[in-house]
């Protein structure tokens, strides 16, 4: 029964945890813009990263080791260095823009300036990450972000013509007005926001973070295979309601307090207040995952002792990096640069970068010296492959796209 | 190896920053000068229209004030930026010169009209929103017939 | 020649299975990684011999190479005391086990490049209230 209890903490955890500010933005954008025209792309994004992070985790799970704590070891110490590279400044622009992200949830329910929330979120992410327990945390933030099903509740109330609807999801098209170039843009944006390296980094730290072994892979196919599906449907609905409400009106999405409307003109006031709290755990949750990603990354790749598995002071160089990475992304912050802007630059870039992060954990997985007989089967090495060159195609057009596009505007 | 590295480096370097430049130039000619001004005048009727539902959620009693305060001066800053950004611009030409006045008018009587309703959902008088919002329509309307001309 | 402190007969690919291993003190602890190998020419004669594990101080920045590698490795050497010249050295005959990682029958706080972590620990983490509690 306990194993049920476990399986479905997990599950919810990972639905409730899997949307972020890239996912809201995006979602948001791209329907108010394209209708349902590009929700092809989210489930695309969902089934990528369904493949790698079940790599990722049973990496962990078998050898006791993350993930990106291999891929030094595997590919050598330049390519690592590389990877690490591209890999921290990402997570790093991913944390600065979720910072973001919790002070303008943060906003919307006080009306006081976002920037001045931003000190405040760093220090209270960097709070939890230093006090919390690590399975309390996922499992508060996780749960908490499960109240964004209001908004599959709005939706429903707002009595939509879902054939029309069902009709733009199975027929993705370029509205008129709109370019193919920004279709594309956009379409590589959201599979960016699906697809963010820090979710793999992170799941597969997590792992060792719970002392996963062989006994939970069950586990790990529960978590990936029905709580992110389920996650990317709550995105889809985000962009479900601004197709709803605002694509007619011919709005386009700019700011957090759009994002929240379409459930306040449907649910009310309730609905409102709930969509906000699941804007601010969706972010939070996030800001930890990607906080202690820019420990995990740089730590697992030098050997310093990284987690919170042990006591801060026995991995002091990991903490620190965390610390220093939240000042950092709070100091950014407080130059006022545009939250949404630093959002989509990070989900555009994360899309440019996912060959160099997702290629390892594909090597990694197959490699039967970890392994051992978990090493990946056929299905995974087929899925995994179609998707590295999906990738590497998406990683070439992405900055001759941003280029063009003018990142989409 | 690592000169390849390098290179890609630069290359990816090179293209994030040429994507995050917004410096508008002097526009070349009066074609492209009237598809900014109609595109300024669909960012700022996206920013009219937002406000009218956030007035109507607020109307029905389905938002609190803290929200519509927050919502309605993102409305308003959307606006307003995006008629500051056409502002900055050049005008080609002395032929463009009256565009440019009918739109500044539009987006004025636009902006002012989202600052009043800004100013009263901050002082928390939401029952007086949307008598003050009445005017928002027929800006929209106007916004939207110059957008379908121009654009 | 094969490694002396290895278990018996068993060959490894160097570059494959040590390099770049994770290092591992005698609890468990995780210790920096294998950045590089020093080989020396036994004076009696006889082809090359792996005689230490060499890690952290600029050890990896020197095997990278290139110009900004010495420069890392430069650096690294200034910022830890110690001697100046010399890379972290775990000798071979401390190795205890090699396989996923390499365990060694040393304290982590024994080995060379334990200084930064140190540094850090007293110089900023311990003054943290709750540095010694488990967050996990």
């Amino acid at each position: 029964m306990n194993k049920v209890l476990g399986i479905t903490l997990g599950i919810l955890t990972a639905m409730g945890g899997f949307v972020d500010i890239g996912d809201i933005v995006a979602n948001s954008e791209t329907g108010a813009r394209f209708g349902l025209g590009l929700a092809w792309a989210v489930v695309v994004g969902v089934i990528g990263i369904c493949v790698f992070a079940e790599m990722a985790g049973r990496v962990a799970a078998v050898s006791g080791r993350p993930v990106f704590d291999l891929v030094r070891e595997r590919l050598g110490a330049k390519v690592g260095l590389v990877n690490l590279l591209a890999s921290f400044f990402i997570t790093f622009l991913t944390l600065t823009a979720e910072i973001g992200g919790i002070a303008l949830a943060l906003e919307l329910a006080s009306d006081v300036n976002y920037l001045l929330w931003i000190p405040v979120a760093g220090l209270a992410v960097w709070l939890v990450i230093w006090r919390v327990k690590f399975e309390s945390m996922e499992q508060i933030f996780g749960l908490m972000g499960l109240v964004l099903v209001v908004m599959a509740v709005a939706l429903w109330r707002l009595g939509p013509d879902w054939s029309d609807l069902a009709h733009q999801a199975a027929h993705p098209a370029v509205p008129h007005g709109e370019g193919h170039a920004t279709y594309a843009f956009w379409a590589i944006a959201l599979f960016g926001a699906a697809m963010t390296p820090y979710e793999v980094f992170f799941f597969s730290s997590g792992a060792v973070e719970e002392g996963w072994s062989r006994r939970d892979l069950m586990l790990n196919k529960a978590n990936v295979f029905i709580g992110f599906p389920l996650g990317g449907v709550l995105s889809l609905t985000l962009m479900g309601l601004t197709a709803v409400v605002f694509q007619p009106a011919a709005v386009s999405v700019g700011s957090l307090s759009q994002s929240a409307l379409p459930v306040s003109l449907a649910v009310g006031k309730l609905g409102l207040a709930l969509v906000i709290i699941g804007f601010f755990a969706a972010t939070f949750g996030a800001a930890l995952e990607t906080g202690l990603s820019c420990g995990y990354t740089i730590s697992q790749y030098f050997g310093w002792p990284w987690g919170k598995r042990v006591r801060p002071r026995e991995a002091a160089r990991f903490h620190l990096l965390v610390l220093v990475a939240l000042g950092v992304a709070v100091g950014v912050g407080l130059t006022a640069v545009d939250p949404i802007k630093v959002t989509e630059y990070s989900i555009v870039l994360s899309a440019a970068a996912l060959p160099l992060t997702y290629l390892p954990i594909l090597l990694v997985a197959n490699d039967r010296d970890y392994m051992g007989e978990s090493a990946n089967r056929w299905l995974s090495n087929l899925l995994g492959s179609v998707f590295l060159v999906v990738l590497v195609v998406v990683a070439a057009v992405t900055i001759p796209l941003m280029i063009v596009t003018k990142a989409g505007s | 190896m690592s000169r390849v590295v390098r290179w890609l480096a630069l290359v990816a370097a090179a293209g994030t920053l040429a994507g995050c430049t917004r410096i508008v130039g002097p526009v070349r000619t009066a074609e492209d000068y009237e598809l900014k001004a109609a595109s300024t005048a669909d960012a700022v009727l996206s920013g009219v229209r937002t406000a009218e539902l956030v007035v109507d959620a607020a109307d029905r009693g389905r938002a609190f004030a803290s929200y519509v305060a927050v919502a309605l001066d993102d409305a308003e800053g959307d606006a307003s930026g995006a008629a500051a950004t056409f502002a900055s611009l050049q005008p080609p030409g002395p032929s463009s010169d009256q565009l440019r006045d009918e739109l500044d008018a539009l987006t004025s009587e636009a902006t002012d009209a989202l600052a009043t309703l800004r100013i009263t959902a901050r002082r928390g008088d939401l029952d007086q929103l949307a008598a003050q919002a009445e005017p928002l329509a027929d800006i929209a309307d106007r916004l939207a017939a110059f957008s379908e001309q121009h654009g | 020649m094969s490694d002396p402190s290895a278990p018996p007969g068993r060959e490894l690919l160097l570059a494959l299975q040590l390099l770049d291993r994770q290092i591992v003190d005698r609890h468990g602890k995780l210790a920096g990684k294998v950045d590089d190998l020093e080989i020396s020419l036994p004076s009696g004669g006889g082809p090359p011999v792996v005689t230490a594990l060499l890690t952290g101080r600029g050890a990896l920045a020197d095997r990278l190479g290139g110009r900004l590698g010495r420069f890392a490795a430069a650096l690294s050497r200034r910022l830890v005391a110690g001697d100046r010249e010399r890379p972290g050295r775990v000798p071979v005959s401390r190795i205890a086990d090699i396989g996923n990682h390499v365990t060694v029958a040393l304290d982590a706080d024994e080995m060379p490049t334990y200084a930064v972590e140190a540094a850090v620990r007293h110089g900023i983490v311990e003054h943290i209230p709750g540095s010694g509690v488990k967050g996990a």
